[in-house]
């Protein structure tokens, strides 16, 4: 396997505060990556820098071969990118905001390509609703669907079932899995632990911006000889609660 | 079904040609939702035809006639002047949901939308000037300068650039939607009433009545009423268009430069 994403001692503060201190990981073709980390610990500071939305302070990236900073563009094109918040424009309806995505990536998708793509996240009965009277995880699975307009290659999810009923979480992650098995690299955050236990190829935990373990759920499982992956993580970040 | 088999009916290639193309349906698509928001428009309109209602009861007075003639071009222009508003509060609200940041994972550039954007409500706020000049020709017999009105709607176009331009100005300043529309209107009724738009400001201090005539308000008002009033520019038409597109230029370059200070993503 090869690295498609490969993030070599990124660093970046927002004035006094350290977000990221000197990251390094690499994410291979085809596989689901989950960054982990408790409340700050920069998972979404690392992934706008990887995503091309945030230029780090030192350090570099390349996403598919290609410098995020050099070759943002060519790499927005080929990635696909579900935030945090949902983040959608409440004037247009849900089928106008899939057409209007595609277009910002030269797609022009027919009425068709839309409904099926908006079947695939369960929101086909919603094409004419606007997203101020869709339900949380509906505007979540919503913000999915815009993430895949352009077949990305990669696809990077900050924190995509956080509001997710049961049904909808696990619907997600066969969906994820579809996506990996047809080749595309996933990368993941999340603080759900069963989640990246199941879910995720390979784990790294980070806190105060450093890396402090990298490898699959059950290597640090056994490396750290806790029960489970929740273990490793509070065995790691410590059992203070962070704001 | 496969996300890789999602059929594409048609990829446009070339990084300028998918910008471009892109700009034009974000721009068709948000132009269709705010003529869809029919309430918010409204609103808009709402000042500027409330003026001239007030003003047209007052005509039946005697002289009131010739009252509402001088104060219509300003009426007029007060349509285009509230184009800003709607446009700050959008950048606002758009800015504390993070719409800006998703806009900006896609290869199209956010500022070509942004500008976009600001197209759309310069389209709209010319669209109310239309309104408001066949209501005054029309429901309350202002009279007018028929090809004066028309070739009135470049210097309005500009004027609505301009005004758009100070609410993105606004907008880079004002982190509270709650907030952004408020300090549009209480910095624009100020620099409206400073100019000789509705009576004359004869009595404010010299310095202050310098100042209040060359306010892009007082700026756009000169040049839109000869051509309504009598069908020609005025004297000084391209020192005071080179005043506006002045002002208009001032008001994009602060606002690019502090929402980039600001990191407004």
């Amino acid at each position: 396997m090869s690295a498609v994403v490969d993030v070599e001692h990124i660093s970046k503060a927002f004035g006094p505060v350290q977000a990221v201190r000197g990251l390094s990981f690499t994410v291979q073709a085809g596989e689901i990556f989950g960054l982990l980390g408790p409340n700050g610990a920069g998972k979404t500071t690392t992934l706008s820098i990887v995503e091309g939305l945030l230029p780090p302070d030192e350090g570099r990236v390349t996403v598919l071969g290609m410098d995020v900073w050099r070759q943002t563009r060519a790499v927005k094109q080929r990635i696909g990118v579900q935030l945090q918040q949902t983040s959608l424009i409440n004037e247009l309806r849900v089928g106008e905001q899939v057409e209007l995505f595609g277009q910002l990536y030269g797609y022009a998708l027919s009425a068709s390509d839309i409904s099926e793509l908006l079947e695939l996240v369960g929101l086909s009965n919603k094409a004419d609703a606007f997203p101020d009277t869709l339900s949380g995880g509906q505007k979540k699975r919503l913000t999915l669907a815009l993430a895949l307009v352009n077949r990305p290659q990669v696809l990077f999810l900050d924190e995509p079932t956080t509001g997710l009923d049961p049904q909808a979480r696990r619907a997600l992650w066969d969906l994820v899995r579809r996506l990996r098995d047809e080749g595309v690299t996933v990368v993941v955050t999340t603080h759900y632990m069963e989640e990246a236990e199941t879910l995720c190829d390979r784990v790294g935990i980070i806190d105060h911006g450093q890396l402090l373990a990298l490898g699959t759920p059950r290597a640090l499982v056994q490396q750290t000889q806790q029960a489970n992956l929740e273990e490793v993580f509070l065995h790691l970040t410590g059992r203070r609660i962070r704001e | 079904m496969s996300v890789q088999t999602i059929p594409h009916t048609h990829n446009v290639k070339g990084t300028g040609v998918h910008s471009w193309k892109a700009t034009f349906h974000f721009v068709r698509l948000m132009g269709r939702a705010n003529l869809r928001d029919w309430r918010t428009t409204g609103v808009m309109i709402f000042t500027p035809l409330i003026m001239l209602f007030v003003f047209a009861f007052g005509a039946s007075d005697e002289g009131g006639q010739e009252v509402l003639s001088f104060v219509f071009p300003a009426i007029v222009s007060m349509s285009v002047f509230f184009a800003g508003a709607p446009f700050a509060t959008r950048i606002v609200t758009w800015r504390e949901h993070k719409v800006f940041r998703r806009l900006a994972c896609t290869p199209t550039p956010v500022g070509w939308l942004v500008a976009a954007y600001g197209a759309v409500y310069v389209g709209i706020a010319l669209l109310q000037a239309v309104v408001v000049l066949l209501i005054g020709r029309g429901l309350l017999g202002v009279n007018l300068h028929g090809q004066g009105a028309l070739l009135a709607l470049g210097p309005l176009a500009l004027t609505a650039c301009c005004f758009a331009e100070y609410g993105a100005l606004i907008a880079s300043l004002v982190r509270k939607t709650e907030t952004v529309n408020v300090v549009y209107i209480f910095t624009l009724l100020p620099m409206v009433f400073m100019g000789p738009a509705f009576t004359s400001n004869d009595r404010l201090p010299g310095a202050l009545r310098l100042v209040g005539e060359w306010l892009p308000a007082s700026v756009s008002i000169k040049l839109v009423r000869p051509l309504l009033e009598t069908g020609h520019l005025p004297e000084q038409a391209a020192l005071l268009t080179l005043v506006l597109a002045g002002y208009t230029l001032l008001f994009a370059v602060g606002a690019v430069f502090l929402f980039r200070r600001n990191a407004w993503l």
